[in-house]
C-alpha cells in the first residue's frame, strides 16, 4: 500500500488487535510483562513499514506471525539459564521451565476460574508450536493461515494441531463432555 | 467483547475452550494503554536510516527537491499549507504535555439537573472544587457547608489521602478505593491512559475550530457505542485546548444515567505554577505531630471512633465519586 496511512486508521487497528494480540503472547510467554513488551515491539516494527502494507487489511497475520517468532526467541534465549529440577509426587524428576511457571500466582488465580486455570495449566504442558497452533486454530485461523504464521508446511500445521488437541482433550477430559473425551 | 480477525470457527470443544480462555484473557488487556505505549515507543525511536539506494543519491535527491521547491514557491507564490492536525493527534499531544512534570489548577463545577434526582429521592448537588494536577498526581479542595474545606488526593504510588483538619489524616490502599473512585481518581488526575485514552478508543472525534492562528483548539467527543460493552460514564466531552502548549483550558464532561443527561461536570483552567512536591502528599496538608490513619492503624489499636471516621471519610470520597448516583447498572 502506498502512501501515508492515516493515523487514526493505523490507532483503529491498533486498538481492535491489541487485546487479542496481548492474550496471544501472554499465553505463549506467560509473563504478562514479557508479553505487552513483545507486542508493543512487533507493532512498533509494523507500524513503521506501515507504508509497505495494508495493516488494517493483512496486519494481524503479520502481527501474529511476528508475536510468535519474538516469543519463541525469547524463550529459547532464556532457557539455558532458567531451568529447574524438582522431583514429582512419585520422586520422578521434572524439568521446570520458569518461563511456564507451574504455580500460578494468587493475582492469576483470582483472575481466572477454575476452568480457565485448567486451560492455562494444560495449554502450558504443550511445547510453543503446539499451542500456538492449537490457540490460532481457536481463534479460527485456517491451516494454511497457520502454516504461514508458524513457518511450516500445512501438513506440520495440521500435524501440530492435531497432536495439541489431543494433548488436551487427555488434559481436559473432566471438562469436556463424554464423546469428546479420549 | 468484539475482536477482530477471523470469523471462529470453534465448533470443536477443545478448541471452544481455549478461545474461551483467549478471550477472557483478551478482555483483560486495556487496547488504549498499549497504544500509548506504542506511540510513545515510536517518538523515541530514532528515524530510520535511509536505504542504501537513498544514501547514493541523496545529495542529487536534495539539490531536485529544494530546485522543485523553489519552483513551485516562484510560481505558485507559496509552499504547500501544512494539514491541520486532527483531533485524535491533538489529543495526544495533550496527553504528552499532562504527562509533564508541571502543576495545573482546575476549578471543577458538578451541575446537576433538578429533575434527574426526583427518582433517586436525592438532593441536587452542585459543588465547586479546586483541582492540583500534575501528571498521574493530584490533589483537591472541596468546599463543604458549613465545615472546613476537605483537602484529599492521589500520589504518585496510587493511594488516596484525606484530611479536614491539619492534626488528623487518612490513607487508603488502591484496593481499598472500589472502581467508581479508581475511575473518578483517572479523572480528576486527567490521568493519560485512561481518561485521554479513553476518549481516542471509545468516542467519535471532530475538531470544532476554525484553525486560526491564536484560536483555542476546541474538540467534541461522542460515545461510539460498541456492542457487549458497557457506555461509560460520560457521553459527550468538549475540550478546548490551548493550540501552542496544547495544556487543556476547559473540559465539559455529561454525565447520562438511564440514557438521560443528568448533569455536567466542568473543567476550567485558572493557574499554572510550580507546587512543593509535598502538597501532592497527606504529609503537605498537616501538622508535623499530626496523627495518620492508616490501614495498618486502623488494625491495629486505633480507636473505634477513628477506625469509623476513616470509614466514613472513604464512603464520602466514594459518594464523591458517584456524585449522589446509585451505582450503574
Amino acid at each position: 500500500m502506498g502512501g501515508g496511512e492515516p493515523s487514526e486508521r493505523l490507532d483503529a487497528w491498533v486498538l481492535e488487535t491489541a487485546p487479542r494480540a496481548v492474550a496471544y503472547a501472554r499465553s505463549l510467554l506467560r509473563h504478562p510483562q514479557d508479553a505487552e513488551d513483545v507486542v508493543q515491539d512487533c507493532y512498533c516494527r509494523l507500524l513503521a513499514r506501515a507504508d509497505s502494507y495494508d495493516l488494517p487489511r493483512d496486519g494481524q497475520k503479520l502481527l501474529l506471525k511476528a508475536i510468535t517468532n519474538a516469543c519463541i526467541n525469547l524463550r529459547t534465549r532464556r532457557k539455558p539459564f532458567s531451568r529447574l529440577i524438582r522431583n514429582d509426587e512419585h520422586g520422578q524428576e521434572q524439568v521446570i521451565d520458569p518461563n511456564d511457571p507451574q504455580v500460578i500466582s494468587p493475582e492469576q488465580q483470582a483472575m481466572h476460574g477454575e476452568l480457565s486455570m485448567a486451560v492455562a495449566e494444560a495449554l502450558q504442558q504443550l511445547p510453543p508450536l503446539q499451542r500456538a497452533a492449537v490457540e490460532l486454530k481457536s481463534l479460527g485461523h485456517t491451516q494454511q493461515e497457520i502454516a504461514e504464521i508458524l513457518q511450516v508446511t500445512p501438513s506440520n500445521a495440521g500435524v501440530l494441531v492435531h497432536r495439541a488437541r489431543h494433548a488436551l482433550a487427555v488434559s481436559l477430559a473432566g471438562f469436556l463432555a463424554p464423546e469428546v473425551e479420549e | 467483547m468484539s475482536l477482530p480477525g477471523p470469523s471462529p470457527a470453534a465448533d470443536d470443544p477443545v478448541e471452544r475452550l481455549v478461545r474461551d480462555y483467549l478471550d477472557r484473557s483478551a478482555a483483560t488487556v486495556d487496547a488504549a494503554a498499549m497504544l500509548v505505549r506504542v506511540r510513545a515507543a515510536q517518538m523515541s525511536q530514532p528515524a530510520p536510516k535511509p536505504s542504501r539506494w537513498w544514501q547514493r543519491h541523496r545529495v542529487s535527491l536534495a539539490f531536485l527537491a529544494t530546485a522543485a521547491a523553489l519552483l513551485i514557491a516562484f510560481v505558485l507564490g507559496g509552499g504547500p499549507e501544512p494539514q491541520p492536525l486532527t483531533a485524535a493527534q491533538l489529543i495526544r499531544e495533550a496527553q504528552q504535555t499532562h504527562a509533564t512534570a508541571s502543576d495545573h489548577c482546575y476549578e471543577v463545577v458538578a451541575e446537576w439537573n433538578p429533575g434527574a434526582f426526583n427518582r433517586t429521592k436525592l438532593p441536587p448537588v452542585t459543588r465547586t472544587s479546586r483541582l492540583w494536577t500534575r501528571g498521574d498526581q493530584f490533589w483537591i479542595s472541596t468546599a463543604l457547608p458549613g465545615r472546613p474545606p476537605l483537602a484529599w488526593g492521589q500520589d504518585r504510588d496510587g493511594r488516596v489521602w484525606a484530611t479536614a483538619n491539619p492534626s488528623r489524616g487518612f490513607i487508603y490502599e488502591p484496593e481499598e478505593l472500589g472502581a467508581p473512585l479508581s475511575r473518578y481518581c483517572d479523572l480528576l488526575s486527567l490521568r493519560l491512559v485512561t481518561t485521554l485514552g479513553e476518549l481516542l478508543q471509545r468516542y467519535d472525534l471532530y475538531r470544532r475550530d476554525s484553525g486560526q492562528p491564536g484560536e483555542p483548539i476546541r474538540i467534541e467527543a461522542t460515545f461510539r457505542p460498541m456492542p457487549g460493552r458497557p457506555p461509560p460514564r460520560y457521553s459527550h466531552v468538549v475540550l478546548e485546548i490551548d493550540p501552542e502548549t496544547k495544556i487543556i483550558q476547559s473540559a465539559e464532561l455529561e454525565r447520562r444515567f438511564h440514557g438521560h443527561p443528568v448533569g455536567k461536570l466542568k473543567f476550567r483552567l485558572v493557574e499554572t505554577s510550580q507546587l512543593p512536591d509535598d502538597q501532592y502528599t497527606l504529609a503537605g496538608h498537616l501538622n508535623p505531630d499530626a496523627i495518620v490513619i492508616d490501614r495498618e492503624a486502623a488494625r491495629q489499636g486505633s480507636t473505634d471512633f477513628r477506625i469509623r471516621t476513616r470509614e466514613e471519610v472513604l464512603k464520602w470520597l466514594q459518594f464523591q465519586a458517584g456524585a449522589g448516583l446509585p451505582p450503574r447498572k
